[in-house]
């Protein structure tokens, strides 16, 4: 055993050196947790609806399932619709209108709150899902504040706008499965997948619509979907407002009953279908001020590790406070300022500093200790200048970073 | 940290691979934690499983304060410290450990042989919880005493001294076995 003065140290490395997580764990952790969001997003849906366009699947395999879906749903719809009204307008006429939108602007209202949560899309010529901007008012997320999320050209920009406690900034970063996240998120009710829903629902007898035409033909058509008890949406309706010429959707609100009576909880408009949007509106760089705080993520954290090889990269990751800061003033003291870079977040070592601190002599280096006032440690350090002064003081370094390992914050 | 928030702000409108990325991110330190403190790998698992089954079910209202590690760690620390109190002060079974997967992925680790390991861990899992918990929570989950004070509603003086007391501890148990 090694001795007592590195006991802290030990038992810090019996961390390292611990248990990894068996593959079997894993897989039965992450299974039940992932079969535990997805019914929990489904009760969501089911209970609240959400408010939000589908972006286009980027899988051809789900896509020809939709396809196939819509099929079979039509089919049934028709038979069942031809047996419930005597209406001239059928459902599949929206979805056959819906397949040649490119551009919408939807608006999401909730009763309890005075601005709505907005939506921009534009898909290409072959409905693959090209740019989408999100509104998202303080209110949907209070710890946050209101946010503008733009995805174009698989970037995600994600401007905080701020709150009274905390600034505002721009976030950007690239994500492979981006699309995959927005598909997620945006699976959610939206003009097209309505209308295909309340099929699927009706089909399985879950569902009443009924069809009301006017005879004002300046009024919209109204289509009426009242969920029955076998469905676990029971007690909740919605209606649809569908435009006479187009037979696209224009408004859908949704109800829920309450004390015998229903209530509306979310309207949604749909604006602008297939009115080219402004390509500035999804150009956050240029809408953010310029005194905004901007972040590359993935630049900022390819940069903090630069220089560092993937081989190297976990004896960097594993360093301890006091190990980093050795490391840290051997680097000076060799004038190895390649080393000194992998610590330092401006990615710049000074000319001057170079000049100060070069061929410095380490005399003693601490145990690194808190302090009420700083969130990262300190590490007292004792150095001989090249110029023979002797400089004691207290380098101040934080993992709380991107790259979440040690770096230098201070004290130099 | 940034990435966290935008991690949990897209976990919270249902990302599935937000969610896996968070347990891929921080599985690790999380079951080291629970290991160290139960000291058996079974409930280790069931602690990190209970933390994470929780985590999904509270996401729509979970605020994130401070880092999202932290916050996981407390949780860990938290459901370990009820599961303790639940055995009654049943002695712990050191060997329910050695069925643990050592990680020697930095070539100094394997200095450290496994009977030293082995005492090492027998003696952390004799201490008195309260100051295993700090000890750990502090070495190991590097949590400022500050952090774990808060985290468990005590004076940070508390914790302090439960760390001292604790490596106190310690180094009597490993006395004889511990060069000077």
């Amino acid at each position: 055993m090694k001795p007592t003065d590195n006991f802290e140290k030990l038992i810090r490395d019996l961390h390292v050196l611990d248990i990894n997580t068996s593959p079997e764990m894993d897989q039965r952790i992450l299974h039940e947790t992932l079969k535990l969001q997805q019914e929990l997003k489904q009760t969501k849906l089911a209970g609240t609806q959400p408010d939000i366009w589908r972006i286009n699947m980027k899988s051809p395999i789900a896509k020809l399932a939709a396809a196939a879906m819509i099929a079979i749903f039509a089919a049934l719809s028709m038979t069942f619709l031809e047996r419930s009204t005597t209406s001239a307008y059928a459902l599949d006429q929206t979805v056959e209108a819906n397949h040649s939108v490119r551009y919408i602007h939807i608006k999401g209202f909730s009763p309890s709150h005075k601005e709505p949560k907005e939506y921009w899309v534009e898909c290409d010529e072959s409905g693959q899902l090209k740019n989408a901007r999100w509104h998202m008012p303080e209110w949907d997320a209070p710890e946050d504040g209101a946010k503008v999320v733009v995805w174009k050209e698989d970037t995600i920009y994600l401007w905080f706008k701020g709150t009274a406690k905390k600034e505002g900034c721009l976030v950007t970063y690239r994500e492979e499965n981006g699309a995959d996240w927005l598909y997620q998120y945006a699976q959610a009710y939206n003009p097209k997948l309505t209308v295909e829903r309340l099929y699927e629902q009706q089909a399985q007898g879950k569902v009443k619509i009924e069809v009301d035409e006017p005879v004002d033909k300046a009024k919209p058509i109204v289509v009426t979907a009242t969920y029955l008890s076998e469905s676990s949406k029971s007690g909740r309706r919605e209606v649809l407002l569908v435009d006479r010429d187009t037979k696209l959707i224009t408004t859908v609100k949704r109800y829920r009953l309450k004390d015998g009576k229903y209530e509306c909880r979310v309207i949604q408009e749909f604006h602008d279908y297939n009115q080219p949007i402004d390509p500035g509106v999804f150009d956050l760089d240029k809408e953010v001020p310029v005194d905004v705080k901007r972040i590359d993520r993935d630049l900022k954290r390819a940069n903090l590790n630069k220089g560092i090889s993937p081989d190297e990269l976990a004896k960097y990751e594993n360093m301890t406070p006091k190990e980093m800061t050795q490391v840290f003033f051997q680097a000076c003291a060799d004038e190895d300022w390649d080393e000194l870079i992998k610590f330092m977040p401006d990615s710049e070592v000074s000319q001057k500093a170079k000049d100060y601190y070069g061929g410095l002599e380490i005399i003693n280096i601490g145990e690194p200790f808190e302090s009420e006032t700083y969130h990262g440690l300190y590490v007292p350090y004792e150095i001989k200048l090249k110029s023979g002064r002797i400089k004691k003081w207290n380098l101040a370094v934080t993992n709380r970073n991107l790259v979440e390992r040690y770096m230098f914050d201070g004290g130099f | 940290m940034i990435e966290d928030k935008i991690l949990l702000w897209k976990m919270k409108h249902g990302s599935s691979h937000a969610l896996s990325h968070i347990y891929e991110k921080y599985k690790s330190d999380l079951f080291s934690l629970a290991n160290s403190l139960l000291h058996d790998l079974n409930e280790a698992e069931d602690v990190v499983h209970d933390v994470f089954v929780s985590f999904v079910e509270s996401a729509d209202q979970f605020q994130l304060t401070g880092s999202l590690k932290g916050y996981l760690l407390t949780c860990v620390a938290n459901r370990s410290r009820d599961r303790v109190r639940a055995r009654k002060r049943v002695p712990v079974g050191i060997d329910k450990t050695d069925t643990a997967i050592p990680n020697y992925e930095m070539p100094s680790h394997a200095l450290i042989s496994a009977e030293e390991l082995h005492r090492l861990r027998e003696a952390i899992a004799k201490i008195p919880y309260e100051q295993r918990e700090v000890v750990i929570l502090h070495l190991q989950g590097r949590r400022t005493f500050r952090q774990i004070a808060e985290s468990q509603g005590i004076a940070v003086s508390t914790v302090q001294s439960r760390y001292r007391y604790g490596l106190d501890k310690l180094r009597s148990l490993l006395n004889g076995q511990v060069e000077k």
